[in-house]
């Protein structure tokens, strides 16, 4: 009896230093929504009109007042280094996540929809592990050169 | 008659007795300055905010802190790169990620500044005007 109580004694500390060592990391996320360039974006809500900046064609008040459009905005602006930013969720209006990452290497896949593993990154960043956009119904790992 | 308990042997006992107090000292901790903060914030989307900070390579400070390196010896390299770059408030215990082109901002890093801008979401902040201090004054630098 002495050796079984003993037994159960060594099986619940591996049980709970197990527990120990597998408890997620807090920071830990997958974010999955749309690529979306921050500030334009962010203009468009700031408007209420957010679905006007959502896509990479981005709708923005003209000169004389008249929404225009200019074609792959989003694009252009991901080119220019304005950080990148995932939309949580398939509608616009959610979180926006900035992508730590250079914006550039993702302008590309702006209006992707996209899955994002990685570390959250104070209150209002993601440093991704992995970045996939869903193509043809899969999703495809897009490469990336990350100084970390 | 002996109790279950003193059948135990007490290395066993003191090995279990540690590893829940691990267990509880790890739960309790206060999360990494680098990590997100689930602490109700004073402010919501669309908000005008002018906040007043430093500006820093939020993806060197966030490693630093997190692995408990020295954040001063954060040099810019990421923001030259295109990483995003911070800005730690004064009044609030958060650091705002800033939808700015970052290399537009390498030469103010380290500087203490005044932003008023937008809030997009929690912790992202759209700068509309960035001040840096000129004497007693404040001058503008986006």
């Amino acid at each position: 009896m002495r050796y079984v109580t003993h037994f159960f004694s060594v099986a619940l500390v591996a049980v709970l230093a197990a527990f120990t060592f597998t408890t997620d990391n807090p920071a830990s996320v997958t974010v999955q929504g749309n690529l979306v360039d921050t500030l334009c974006y962010g203009d468009a809500v700031n408007m209420d009109m957010p679905q006007a900046a959502y896509n990479d064609d981005h709708m923005v008040p003209g000169p004389d007042g008249e929404m225009m459009e200019i074609p792959n905005c989003a694009t252009a602006c991901a080119n220019m280094g304005i950080p990148v930013g995932v939309n949580e969720g398939d509608a616009p209006g959610g979180q926006t996540y900035i992508l730590v990452t250079p914006a550039n290497q993702l302008a590309d896949y702006m209006d992707q929809e996209v899955r994002v593993e990685g570390t959250r990154v104070f209150d209002g960043g993601i440093k991704p592990n992995t970045i996939e956009v869903k193509e043809d119904g899969e999703w495809k790992e897009v490469e990336i050169q990350l100084m970390m | 008659m002996r109790s279950p308990t003193a059948r135990v042997p007490l290395p066993t006992l003191l090995l279990a007795l540690l590893t829940v107090v691990a267990i509880g000292c790890q739960r309790e901790a206060p999360e990494e300055t680098g990590s997100p903060s689930d602490q109700p914030v004073d402010y919501a989307p669309e908000d005008t905010l002018v906040v007043t900070g430093t500006l820093l390579d939020a993806t060197c400070h966030a490693e630093m802190e997190t692995q408990g390196g020295d954040p001063s010896t954060c040099e810019g390299d990421y923001v030259i790169h295109g990483y995003p770059v911070g800005l730690r408030d004064d009044d609030r215990d958060t650091v705002w990620m800033l939808v700015a082109v970052p290399q537009s901002l390498v030469d103010y890093l380290t500087t203490h500044v005044r932003v008023s801008g937008v809030v997009r979401s929690r912790g992202v902040l759209v700068p509309q005007q960035i001040d840096v201090r000129d004497g007693d004054d404040w001058a503008a630098v986006l």
